[in-house]
């Protein structure tokens, strides 16, 4: 991703409201793209025969989800200072898309997306859930040694993984409507954690819960990238039948 | 706003959507509007509220340029809202009434029964039974005869509106021609009945036939003898006219410039500007040459101008010069040449629809497309030059393998060729023409790209189209066609050549609907009953349902599509005056039943009746010709 005509690199964290929730992730860069194009901004597309504008997702959202503090790398061939790039970017993204902040990172620096190392989520489960029985549950599946599951993906093989070991936190506590539960579940190349399969293990149609990314947990400075090559499962996205008529 | 506080504002909320309903679709941003450009206007300021309405998916009604155009003339009338809603794909419509959620406006999210007035576009017959789907889902009464005072104005515009008969059971009125005026005037209409004390309907259908170009159905009662032959429209009310004339905007409008730029990938995802409206080739089949008559020209400057909002305002990396014949408008090389100067700071893609079966055309393609040149697209229509010359499409052979020459010449690798199967007076011998035009086409591009080289060739069915000199033939026969498909591809079965050819199923009920009488609107309702809709759609095609629902209604197909008329026989769309009169277009079929071609009519004036119908002073009006000062 070090190609010689992009100078500038910036990380970008916004926020992906509700309002665009149904949208693919190939989508949001080809919204970015349109956005970048409206406020004139120097946007890098890489060489070759299909040129494809260099936006970097850290991971891409699930359709169906919003998130709070989601990040991207744009590439530009020229120098833009990240106040610049935020006060003439900002006026173009559709309603459900802003801008929360804008830093220059290193541009030989590692992807994005092989910083990621874990995610926390939040679901706002229905108000006829009992917070004591969401608690219950929760207790219950953290005791499990092994949660067996298999991923039935859109397209392809449905694989069979553990989901046990990708819960780093899980917690239920009281919201405004229903309960909220919270999780943190690891997100490497083949071990990514859904927050529709946690619900799912604990018995809640996820369809019915509303679910929001808040953060996306980089691995600190120091620590080397995770090798992007092993993509095993579960790390794609949800590329809504983008075949479909 | 007194008047506001005396209307029902109340009703029904605005519709939730949640992720059960949305999450199983196959693309469910389709349904949720909030699209960079879509006008969130406030629903309770709005005097009247319009939805415009597509009967096909989003991705198809997204790409139309019309419904861009009227969606944004209509939204910035200040006390009008317009809203859009397309036809939801089957998934979101067993969702849909699964789950009890109506259909709504995409923006305002609120029931379509709530607005004032439903604007359906019509493009195409094979879309029919969407709009009776659409109204069904939305609660509306599919029948315009069972709507009250309560229910919203169902209006329809678009080309299927030339042919309005099979639909005017289920539309209150009919928009003919050019919309950009005609949409105004019916806002004004109903606003002026929406403020008073006391309304009725009626006065709002006869305000709104008084309107030039526009048809109301239900002041006219057809007329059949006793064998069933239609005998033609009697009008039943004083306000309704004998005839209805098209309208016609005498220069293009503005066109938009902030159109609704879509979050998913659509048919035609790109940035769209008209151009020139029109067309004067004159092919004899060609519907479209004849009711978007006169040709009409945007001049260089106004596009570079328009172009250029377009893409600031969109962000689009793609920029589409829209018309009937792109190489036809006399400035295009300067357009070309200023656009690509223009946008020569960034990545933008032009697009050029339409080419001419000629080298000039290939130089505008080498113009636009400097790397990556894959496939080019030639429409020579029929394979003989004794069929080309019947349907008056001047192209030659030389034309065309000059022009593929020029195209693999400079790197092209892939030609596409659009024909016909089915034209009128067409033999076996004019099928095996196009085997040996395909062929010579895939000689040339070996010669210069060796193995590389490769014909597409694309056969449709020709289906006899209304306001077209071939509105009196019939369809060819059943046995005939099969017979001329088998011939084609037993003359392209070679490598290198690709043939692809639409079913003649669905182009026999087309050709039905296009051609039939207000007795169809029994068959349409029924074939809807029995579950047809998306008949365009060759996996959604119910050939069953329209069957049964022609049979129950003791009608055939072939009743419409294959019985041959004649000067004197009466045409379901007599009614609709598109411009170019009645002995213009017999004197065409004639020359065409001859093999006698006629000239483009920019070289001379063939006196078609468009000029005089419409008092214009200059006809093609060219971008050159003087024009007024017009405000920006």
């Amino acid at each position: 991703m070090s190609e010689p005509n992009a100078p500038c690199r910036l990380r970008v964290v916004y926020s992906h409201g509700p309002q665009l929730q149904y949208i693919s992730h190939l989508d949001l860069i080809r919204v970015f793209e349109r956005a970048m194009r409206r406020a004139r901004l120097p946007l890098a597309y890489t060489q070759g025969f299909n040129a494809r504008p260099r936006i970097s997702m850290a991971a891409p959202l699930p359709v169906g989800m919003a998130g709070e503090q989601e990040l991207a790398d744009f590439y530009l061939t020229e120098t833009v200072s990240p106040e610049e790039f935020r006060s003439r970017l900002a006026p173009q993204l559709p309603p459900g898309l802003a801008i929360l902040s804008v830093e220059e990172v290193p541009r030989q620096g590692p992807s994005l997306a092989s910083l990621v190392r874990a995610a926390r989520y939040r679901a706002e489960l229905p108000a006829g859930c009992p917070l004591d029985e969401v608690q219950q549950r929760i207790d219950r599946l953290l005791q499990e040694a092994a949660l067996p599951r298999t991923r039935r993906a859109k397209k392809g093989r449905p694989t069979d993984y553990d989901l046990r070991p990708l819960i780093q936190e899980l917690t239920a506590e009281p919201g405004a409507e229903g309960p909220v539960v919270r999780m943190t579940l690891t997100a490497l190349p083949g071990a990514t954690g859904r927050p529709e399969e946690v619900l799912d293990a604990l018995g809640y149609p996820p369809t019915e819960a509303a679910i929001v990314r808040e953060e996306i947990i980089l691995a600190p400075h120091a620590e080397a990238p995770v090798e992007e090559a092993e993509q095993l499962s579960d790390d794609s996205g949800d590329f809504a039948g983008e075949d479909a008529p | 706003m007194a008047h506001a506080e005396l209307r029902k504002r109340a009703g029904a909320p605005r519709v939730q959507l949640n992720a059960e309903l949305l999450l199983p679709q196959s693309k469910p941003a389709r349904y949720t509007g909030g699209e960079w450009n879509a006008r969130q206007k406030d629903w309770d300021a709005a005097e009247v509220r319009l939805a415009m309405a597509y009967p096909d998916i989003y991705d198809v009604g997204m790409s139309n340029l019309g419904f861009q155009i009227l969606y944004e003339i209509a939204n910035d009338i200040p006390d009008v809202l317009c809203d859009r809603v397309y036809a939801p794909w089957v998934d979101m419509e067993g969702a849909m009434r699964r789950q009890g959620v109506p259909l709504y406006g995409l923006e305002s999210r609120r029931p379509l029964a709530q607005f004032d007035i439903i604007g359906f576009q019509l493009p195409y017959e094979l879309n029919m039974t969407n709009v009776l789907n659409m109204l069904d889902l939305a609660g509306i009464p599919i029948l315009a005869a069972q709507r009250g005072e309560e229910h919203p104005l169902v209006i329809a515009g678009g080309s299927g509106a030339y042919h309005p008969e099979p639909m005017a059971d289920f539309i209150d009125a009919f928009a003919i021609g050019d919309g950009e005026e005609v949409l105004v005037e019916m806002l004004d209409v109903y606003r002026a009945w929406r403020r008073r004390p006391h309304r009725f309907r009626r006065q709002l259908l006869e305000e709104l036939a008084r309107l030039e170009g526009v048809y109301v159905p239900a002041f006219y009662r057809p007329q059949y003898d006793r064998a069933g032959r239609y005998l033609g429209l009697q009008p039943i009310h004083p306000d309704a006219p004998e005839r209805v004339c098209r309208r016609v905007v005498e220069r293009l409008p503005l066109a938009p410039v902030r159109p609704v730029v879509p979050y998913i990938s659509i048919v035609h995802d790109r940035a769209m500007v008209e151009i020139q409206r029109g067309c004067t080739q004159g092919c004899r089949f060609c519907q479209a040459g004849i009711i978007y008559r006169p040709v009409r020209e945007r001049s260089a400057e106004e596009i570079c101008r328009l172009s250029q909002q377009l893409i600031d305002h969109t962000g689009y990396e793609e920029l589409g010069l829209l018309s009937l014949s792109s190489a036809d408008h006399s400035q295009i090389v300067e357009i070309i040449r200023r656009l690509k100067d223009q946008f020569s700071d960034r990545p933008l893609s032009l697009s050029l629809p339409s080419l001419r079966v000629d080298s000039f055309s290939v130089e505008l393609a080498n113009m636009i497309q400097e790397r990556r040149r894959s496939g080019l697209t030639f429409a020579p229509e029929a394979g003989s030059q004794r069929l080309r010359d019947v349907i008056n499409k001047k192209v030659r052979a030389e034309d065309l393998f000059q022009a593929a020459e020029a195209a693999f010449q400079s790197g092209w690798l892939r030609i596409k060729l659009y024909f016909m199967i089915g034209l009128p007076t067409e033999t076996v011998e004019d099928v095996r023409a196009i085997g040996e035009l395909v062929r010579e086409v895939l000689e040339i591009g070996r010669r210069h790209v060796g193995r590389r080289a490769q014909v597409a060739v694309s056969a449709a069915t020709f289906v006899p189209k209304p306001h077209t000199p071939f509105q009196w033939m019939p369809m060819v026969a059943e046995d005939t066609l099969a017979e001329h498909i088998a011939v084609l591809q037993d003359v392209t079965r070679v490598k290198g050549i690709h043939l692809s050819w639409h079913a003649p199923v669905t182009s026999l009920l087309e050709a039905a609907l296009s051609r039939g009488d207000r007795r169809l609107g029994q068959v349409i309702y029924r074939a809807w009953q029995l579950g047809a809709k998306f008949d365009a759609w060759e996996e959604q095609f119910r050939p069953a349902a329209w069957e049964q629902a022609f049979a129950e209604a003791g009608l055939h197909p072939d009743d419409f599509a294959r019985r041959p008329l004649d000067y004197a026989d009466a045409l379901p769309w007599e009614h609709i005056d598109a411009g170019v009169s009645k002995a213009f277009l017999w004197a065409e079929y004639q020359r065409a039943l001859r093999g006698e071609t006629l000239s483009d009519c920019r070289e001379v004036c063939h006196g078609c009746g468009i000029r005089g119908r419409f008092k214009l002073l200059a006809c093609p009006l060219l971008a050159e010709e003087p024009a007024e000062e017009r405000p920006a």
